[in-house]
């Protein structure tokens, strides 16, 4: 705790000190800052709470200084600054303020989740069950805060379970905005190298310059799905591989299905009869079916392979599966889990857009769909 | 929850929105600050330099007044040098030199920046300039890492090795370094509160342009309370234009949006337009400036005439656009430019110049190694030696008093 400010403000006095150094340092006094909850190569996260009021607690996020990033304030930390200063949404973390420690380097005071992340609960098939009202709930949270980015002109861009943090009371909020962006100039071209492999559109593996909120969409699509699963739906090994799975899983993508698709700069031609066509209704049913046929509808529409056919968030919010049976579990009852606090060190303190270390190849490459059927 | 909510949510309604009073008081409060400060930071350095001149002698009392710089605008009788500092005014003529300065070095080649991109800079630069002076830091610094900051928060993002190509590049000289860009990074993003999101007047009035081309050619979806047919607006559309035909007002259309949209990219951004409305007043004023009675036509589509609040919106444009028009491309005063110039040299705080060191220095691991000259050993001591009051002051270190302070 090197920079953790033990005196209260007595720097007023100095005259050499700037009037926006000086908001500075009562910002950071506001603060202590507590044991570290999670380390890695891009961030520290310490848990901490209010000077006045110890029992308003808060995850302090310290910005390392990357070794091989001499361009001052890195990119992730810039984004993830900029956006969470202008989100203020349930279903998104909230950013208290931010502050720089002696060293220059930046601290986010982020809101306090401790009850660990999506990808814990649905992972755990040992422990943690749940229903698909319980499932509802959580899709809802979802896609309120997704909406409220897309509403806001945010593309998040790294949409996946461990960046969905949990709240004390039950609620999903989305975090890490490292990778998120606004919505583009309609002429600029904009990076295709976002969003963690499993949970990344067709459109952004052929090199789509121009894209849209549908990006996100598509991962939402990715979680509802390993929400029901309890595994990844779409785990490509590689780039390349990724493309495949789509394909098999969801459909090639051909001009018939998505006009324009073959004039995308990586867009590699299928031969005809290796063409795979879109997965029926009937498919969906059999794997997703829990969630019964309007779910399984919204499910199809967020895996729709052409972006601008595919459901908007607010087409999401308005869908029918939310008026349909059974009704979304209240936030109180949904199923948890112990020792999220590690968690959020972990979730918080990631690069932004890759997979965990390791983990592509620990995960089944396969799912076993046999199993799956009722 | 509408458009107005998300706005008022936004930084720069809640932290960067104004009346005309708030922001004047702001300012002059900066300027009183500032001025204090240059004024007790001279002296410091006055007194230090004396100190260690007389030491040095060994002399028992040090003459101050021979110490006092020959050209530092006169020393009055008590030994105290008479130090002319900037009026808010000047502030203001200095900064917005070199925010224009932006408008020629972020388009130009090589790597062109978006005029968006830009417009950012140049409100980074202004909001910067609300709690700090000129004369603690020189705007060409805060330029210069300002429009570096854009690249990283507009997505515009080119590295800095290429940014510092393209400002040599631009003045033709190579004198800028990535140490000087990177310099007053931290102040200035200390200085905006960490908020990086400015919202731009660009896309609305694009909006704006492709709704009234709806309108004059019967094609727009007109509001629950308008009682007219879209024929009947597309034909009042065409009234306006004196061929009374759809091209000749769709000609004119164009030629308002051109005009207007180049108000977008000079006067709105160098004026304090974006610290005092709304993007969307901001647009509709450049379009009633451009085009009146095609923009009242257009507002009759949006709003009731009948309504409490549209005589309050026009109020509100027309004053917006008397901002607008407070500025022209081409009256600048370079001869009082070089005045102000001139005497910002004169008073700007010694202990804020070397924004490169001071940098350094707050990093706190810097090495002073090797032999320097005296001139940057005395500037190095002066900083640790400041640097070591602010940690004093920080965390409350137990160091013994610092001698120059005395």
């Amino acid at each position: 705790m090197e920079d953790s400010p033990q005196e209260p403000s007595t720097a007023a006095v100095d005259p050499t000190i700037d009037l926006s150094e000086q908001l500075n340092i009562e910002t950071r006094n506001k603060y202590v800052k507590g044991k570290e909850i999670g380390s890695g190569t891009y961030a520290f996260v310490y848990k901490g709470h209010l000077r006045d009021e110890p029992n308003t607690l808060v995850a302090i996020k310290k910005m390392k200084v990357m070794e091989n990033y001499k361009d001052g304030l890195t990119m992730d930390a810039v984004r993830e600054t900029k956006y969470l200063q202008e989100l203020s949404h349930p279903n998104i973390i909230k950013l208290y303020d931010v502050f720089t420690s002696k060293d220059t380097n930046m601290n986010l005071v982020l809101e306090f989740l401790p009850r660990g992340d999506l990808e814990q609960l649905i992972h755990d098939t040992g422990n943690v069950r749940y229903n698909s009202a319980d499932t509802k709930a959580w899709m809802g949270m979802v896609a309120r805060g997704i909406w409220f980015c897309h509403e806001n002109f945010v593309l998040h861009r790294d949409l996946k379970p461990n960046n969905l943090l949990i709240a004390a009371d039950g609620e999903v909020k989305l975090a890490d905005f490292g990778l998120a962006r606004s919505f583009s100039e309609p002429h600029l071209a904009m990076s295709t190298e976002v969003i963690t492999r499993w949970y990344r559109p067709p459109e952004l593996f052929y090199r789509a310059r121009q894209y849209s909120g549908a990006v996100d969409i598509w991962s939402v699509g990715c979680i509802f799905a390993e929400l029901i699963l309890r595994n990844a739906f779409l785990p490509g090994q590689t780039d390349i591989d990724q493309v495949e799975v789509i394909c098999q899983r969801i459909g090639t993508p051909t001009e018939e299905n998505w006009p324009g698709v073959s004039k995308l700069a990586s867009y590699v031609p299928v031969a005809k009869d290796k063409v795979r066509p879109v997965q029926p209704k009937s498919y969906y049913m059999q794997l997703f079916g829990t969630v019964g046929p309007f779910g399984v509808d919204l499910l199809m529409s967020m895996f729709t392979l052409d972006p601008r056919k595919r459901v908007t968030a607010k087409g999401i919010l308005d869908h029918e599966y939310w008026a349909k049976d059974p009704r979304p579990t209240d936030k109180e009852n949904l199923p948890k889990k112990g020792g999220g606090e590690k968690k959020m060190g972990e979730d918080l303190k990631r690069k932004g857009g890759v997979l965990e270390e390791g983990k592509a190849d620990k995960v089944a490459r396969k799912i076993d769909f046999g199993a799956m059927k009722k | 929850m509408n458009e107005d909510d998300i706005y008022r949510a936004s930084t720069q309604y809640r932290l960067w929105s104004f009346t005309p009073e708030k922001l004047a008081a702001l300012r002059s409060s900066t300027n009183a600050l500032a001025t204090e400060r240059v004024k007790a930071a001279k002296k410091r350095v006055r007194l230090a330099r004396a100190q260690q001149l007389s030491s040095e002698k060994s002399a028992p009392s040090g003459d101050v007044d021979a110490n006092t710089p020959k050209n530092g605008g006169g020393t009055a009788e008590d030994g105290n040098e008479v130090i002319d500092c900037l009026t808010v005014e000047e502030e203001l003529k200095i900064i917005a030199y070199y925010c224009q300065q932006c408008l020629s070095i972020g388009p130009a080649e090589p790597h062109p920046m978006p005029s968006s991109v830009v417009g950012s800079a140049i409100q980074f630069i202004k909001r910067f300039y609300l709690s700090n002076s000129p004369m603690t830091y020189h705007p060409k610094d805060v330029m210069i890492a300002a429009l570096f900051l854009v690249t990283k928060t507009d997505n515009f993002y080119i590295g800095l090795d290429k940014y510092v190509d393209k400002i040599n590049t631009i003045t033709g000289n190579k004198k800028m370094t990535r140490e000087k860009v990177l310099a007053p990074e931290f102040l200035l993003t200390q200085a905006l509160r960490f908020t990086f999101d400015v919202k731009h007047p660009f896309k609305g009035i694009r909006g704006a342009y492709y709704e009234m081309l709806a309108m004059i050619r019967g094609k727009y979806a007109l509001l629950p309370f308008d009682e007219r047919t879209p024929d009947q607006v597309a034909e009042q559309f065409i009234d306006l234009s004196d061929a009374k035909s759809k091209a000749a007002t769709e000609a004119r259309l164009s030629k308002a949006y051109n005009t207007a949209q180049e108000t977008l990219n000079f006067s709105a951004l160098l004026t304090d337009a974006y610290l005092l409305y709304t993007p969307p007043q901001i647009y509709l004023a450049a379009l009633l400036l451009a085009d009146e009675p095609l923009t009242l036509l257009f507002l009759d589509a949006k709003i009731p005439s009948s309504a409490p609040l549209k005589p309050k919106l026009l109020a509100t444009l027309r004053a917006c656009a008397n901002v607008l028009t407070s500025i022209n491309a081409h009256d600048v005063d370079r001869a009082d430019l070089v005045r102000i110039d001139k005497k910002l040299h004169l008073c700007r705080n010694p202990e804020k110049k070397n924004l490169v060191n001071l940098n350094k220095a707050q990093k706190r691991d810097e090495l002073v190694e090797g032999k320097l000259d005296d001139n940057v050993a005395k500037k190095r001591r002066m900083e640790r030696e400041k640097n070591e009051r602010e940690g004093d002051a920080l965390f409350g270190g137990a160091l013994p008093a610092a001698t120059k302070t005395k």
